[in-house]
């Protein structure tokens, strides 16, 4: 994985989950365009599921925290929702994390590509 | 997209991030249900996964509403322990710890009361919450709450309280809210002493089960007076009154109301005839069948310590989180343990240090109906009790429906009553609701309990339990001196013989006032050394003064057998009363069955059936089948006997005799013309309907058996113990109870004991409790519904009152402190 992208994975773990915890869910997708407009990935579609893989694993990460006690909400919250079990409502949560991360981070990217155009080809990817 | 298009791209992605973020902010429509706001929902920091935890109460506080620091002290099961300097810090403290824990529960509630619970959940509700406002519960906790006003020391715990729970919701942040607001997207209201009124007016509307006037009146209308009195008499020869026969009663002034001058009165020729028959009442609501509870006190001579034990199991509508909350209270002079509703502050049912209490209800009729008939096209004027007319009055009700326009009702007042029903096959006539509660409203129920928690003697109990004026309950009570003793606590109206046992017209005889609390019967250390009551009748009939409703006949014979035949009770005997599933009704029935049925012709399958009643020891447990062909044949005798009573829309609602009366008539009168099935042309007896039964029965217990393996009783009675809201996921249901109604332990769907305690009266007053439910109303603690197995399978939980210094040391409690 390009160094950008790592970058951009980690921090979005990182902030996602300072976002999520200290803030309401809707700075999560700041978070996200903010880190797919600083990151100047020149692929902006390989940051687009580079970006879903971290949201899904921030929100994966939150909800297997707070599974992680003697409590069984999330399968009766599965049941509710009519999921079967507390594993598939974690594959939906992280789902949504997913999405949210990888539209408003593309949207950060493409933002930057149109205000500052498509950033040069590193020596490295030149090589590549 | 193409690569070189970084705006077209922008603005597809733009589009979609709006879009994605209008759905998080909003939420779904999936399958007629709308989600919560999903952004939320989801995020594990605000969203469902946050109320998982399991330590949210688990916490030192700073709470400035305090006047001194109180400590508490929390056990295995979550039940806090409260120590306070003052009562008006530690209702205070149960106040706020009650919310941490019941949050949703006191909404929902105090809600049903008020008749809004449609803010909260929408059209669902709109029919419960127009009953409700037709009822007036707003304005009757209005009223209750300026009596409390006038009254400061129940002023000061209901303020108190409130304050403790207000305290709770004002530091509460929305990702903290119960998971039952996020999942409605709502958030919790302020609490006020006007809802501690609401949620104690819920439960006087619950235990008002007595109300069965309409379904007698189109029954009489139907069958005539004679033929109702012969099938319904008030009581049963067998019946064995709450307060023992022959204790002498205290009566000043029965003149109007005796029960032998009935005759002379000639009140029996009601002026009911222009009824109509068939009432077919919208919305009208039945009580919940089952609703029944058990309490008893046995005095030294027959306890294994030659101290009193006393009993309690309050049979009501089983939820989750429990009607119930478990507290341990210490303030002054007060230390005491026991359960009391959410949103209430004090002890409802248990012990202190000298004495324990428990509760029934009586089951006494003060509920009435009138049937008002417009004296004018416009259906404005009416019949007054003196014969005149007068103009109704109006109240104008709004209605708040989430997510759908504002209901406004009109609710007509009478001077009977507010109209709750109207005849939907003619506008021309209301129901007036004519209940003691709202006649007489009372504020005691605060000053009663808080009385009882404090009491230590016999002189206390009944002072305390003078105060009650409610609709009366049988409150049983023993000490740690010796003594016994159980009171029909609560306000009894002087009722002219048969008076309200029909729907009423302007004019008919009506009560003429209430008796005196002195004159409640009552009874302190009787001969016979224990007292009991099943919601049985109260009285023999040497008690003086007229009074009806709806009493229970097979769990007083039970549970007086079992304590006379037990030479020496102790607690662990207790609990087997308490969990004893031994059915008299299917003692007194069965053998009649086995006896006349006619055995020619039977089935192989129906033999078998046969066989297997005959070796049945009477006993619903959850494993066993006989219990399953007993019900389905008594089910099916039923249909055969009171076939005359089937409900068209004619006839409306109609009543049918009670199980006794049938098993009366089975033994006594077998060519009794009720027994003869209307549709054929020969003339059936009781031998003829048992055999023509058993052959129904037969097939649907085949039916049921075919269906599943190992099909029992448990499967046929289908406990189980629901939340307010009806989820299944937060529920429990096919729970393997043993009993029925009518067993003590009397289990009937999501009906039952809702909280079982044997207070041992010996050198140190302890208890054994178990409820179905736990402490915690988060269906994500553990604690939820921790006791729920304990419950079904007659597992207790030992308490005692723990001194302060001592529980200090004890390192099985995790211990908080919160301070001013």
């Amino acid at each position: 994985m390009p160094r950008k992208l790592l970058i951009a994975f980690l921090l979005t773990v990182v902030l996602g989950l300072l976002s999520l915890g200290f803030g309401t869910w809707w700075w999560f997708l700041i978070v996200a365009a903010v880190i797919g407009f600083t990151v100047r990935a020149r692929h902006p579609s390989m940051l687009f599921w580079t970006m879903l893989l971290a949201g899904a694993a921030t929100y994966a990460l939150g909800g297997l925290w707070f599974s992680w006690g003697d409590g069984d909400l999330p399968s009766r919250i599965a049941e509710i929702f009519k999921l079967g079990s507390a594993p598939v409502l974690l594959l939906v949560t992280s789902i949504v994390g997913g999405l949210s991360a990888a539209l408003f981070g593309a949207f950060g990217a493409y933002l930057r590509v149109v205000i500052q155009g498509k950033p040069e080809k590193t020596t490295t990817e030149a090589i590549a | 997209m193409s690569n070189n298009r970084p705006w077209l791209k922008l603005i597809v992605l733009a589009v979609l991030c709006a879009g994605w973020f209008f759905l998080m902010d909003r939420g779904v429509t999936v399958g007629g249900n709308d989600t919560p706001p999903l952004g939320s929902f989801f995020n594990p920091f605000e969203g469902f996964y946050r109320n998982n935890s399991s330590d949210y109460w688990n916490k030192d506080l700073d709470l400035p509403g305090l006047r001194a620091p109180v400590d508490v002290y929390y056990d295995e099961r979550l039940v806090p322990h409260i120590y306070a300097t003052s009562d008006r810090d530690l209702y205070y403290t149960q106040g706020y710890i009650q919310a941490q824990h019941r949050l949703f529960q006191f909404d929902i509630v105090s809600r049903a009361a008020e008749g809004t619970l449609s803010e909260l959940l929408g059209e669902l509700t709109v029919n419960i919450d127009r009953e409700r406002r037709r009822i007036g519960g707003r304005y009757l906790a209005e009223q209750i709450d300026s009596m409390w006003q006038a009254n400061p020391s129940a002023y000061e715990a209901v303020m108190s309280y409130a304050d403790g729970v207000n305290a709770y919701i004002d530091q509460l942040k929305p990702k903290d809210y119960p998971i039952e607001y996020k999942l409605l997207n709502a958030a919790p209201s302020e609490w006020s002493p006007k809802r501690t009124a609401l949620v104690a007016l819920n439960m006087a509307y619950t235990l008002n089960f007595a109300n069965k006037d309409i379904q007698a009146t189109n029954t009489r209308a139907l069958i005539g007076e004679r033929s109702y009195d012969f099938l319904f008499p008030p009581r049963s020869s067998d019946d064995v009154p709450v307060i023992p026969a022959n204790t002498p009663f205290i009566s000043r002034d029965t003149s109007l109301i005796n029960a032998s001058q009935k005759a002379r009165l000639g009140l029996a020729e009601q002026k009911l005839s222009t009824l109509s028959p068939s009432l077919g009442l919208k919305g009208y609501q039945e009580t919940p069948e089952g609703i029944g509870s058990n309490n008893w006190a046995i005095a030294g001579p027959y306890t294994s310590t030659g101290k009193p034990l006393l009993a309690n199991d309050p049979h009501l509508g089983l939820t989750l989180p429990s009607i119930w909350f478990e507290s341990e209270l210490h303030a002054g002079g007060l230390s005491v343990h026991g359960v009391s509703l959410p949103g209430v502050p004090g002890i409802t049912i248990g012990f202190n240090e000298h004495s324990a209490w428990g509760v029934t209800n009586v089951g006494m009729d003060v509920l009435d109906w009138y049937k008002i008939e417009y004296t004018n096209p416009n259906n404005t004027r009416y019949r007054t009790a003196r014969g005149k007319t007068t103009e109704v009055t109006y109240r104008i009700e709004q209605i708040v429906v989430r997510g759908s326009e504002t209901i406004s009702d009109t609710v007509v007042i009478t001077e009977f009553g507010p109209i709750v029903y109207t005849d939907p096959q003619d506008y021309r006539y209301g129901l007036a609701m004519d209940w003691l509660t709202l006649k007489r409203p009372s504020a005691e129920i605060i000053e009663t309990f808080l009385g009882l928690n404090k009491s230590k003697s016999i002189r206390d109990f009944l002072g305390a339990s003078y105060k009650m004026g409610w609709p009366a309950q049988n409150l049983v009570y023993a000490n740690k001196g010796g003594d016994i003793a159980l009171r029909i606590s609560g306000t009894i109206p002087r009722n002219l013989p048969d008076e309200g046992k029909y729907i009423k017209e302007a004019g008919d005889p009506a009560a003429v006032g209430y008796l005196p609390p002195v004159e409640n019967p009552f009874s302190v250390n009787p001969r016979q050394s224990y007292l009991t009551s099943t919601n049985q009748v109260s009285t023999d009939d040497t008690y003086p003064y007229d009074y009806r409703g709806t009493f229970e006949h097979y769990r007083n014979r039970r549970i007086n057998s079992l304590i006379r035949g037990t030479r020496k009770s102790d607690v662990e005997r207790m609990k087997d009363f308490q969990m004893d599933s031994y059915s008299v009704f299917a003692a007194d029935l069965v053998p009649v069955l086995l006896k006349d049925v006619k055995r020619d012709g039977l089935t192989l399958y129906a033999r078998g059936m046969l066989d297997l009643l005959q070796e049945w020891d009477f006993r619903f447990e959850h494993d066993a089948v006989a219990p399953v062909i007993f019900e389905e044949w008594a089910k099916e005798l039923r249909k055969l006997a009171w076939d005359e009573f089937e409900v068209t829309p004619k006839t409306g609602r109609l009543q049918t005799p009670e199980d006794w009366r049938m098993v009366d008539l089975l033994k006594e009168d077998p060519l009794s013309p009720w027994f003869d099935i209307q549709k054929t042309d020969v003339r059936e007896s009781a031998a003829d309907i048992i055999t023509a039964s058993l052959f129904a029965a037969s097939d649907q217990v085949e039916a049921l058996v075919n269906n599943k393996e190992d099909y029992a009783w448990a499967d046929y009675n289908n406990a189980s113990v629901q939340h307010y809201m009806r989820l299944p996921a937060f529920s429990k249901a096919n729970l393997p109870v043993s009993g029925r109604k009518g067993t003590l332990n009397a289990q009937k769907g999501n009906v039952g004991p809702s909280w079982r305690m044997i207070v041992d009266l010996s050198s140190k007053v302890g208890a054994d409790v178990v409820y179905p439910g736990g402490q915690s109303g988060h269906p994500g603690n553990p604690h939820y519904d921790d006791m729920v197995t304990d419950w079904v399978e007659g597992r207790y939980h030992h308490v005692e009152l723990h001194d302060r210094e001592a529980i200090k040391d004890n390192d099985q409690f995790v211990h908080l402190t919160f301070t001013p």
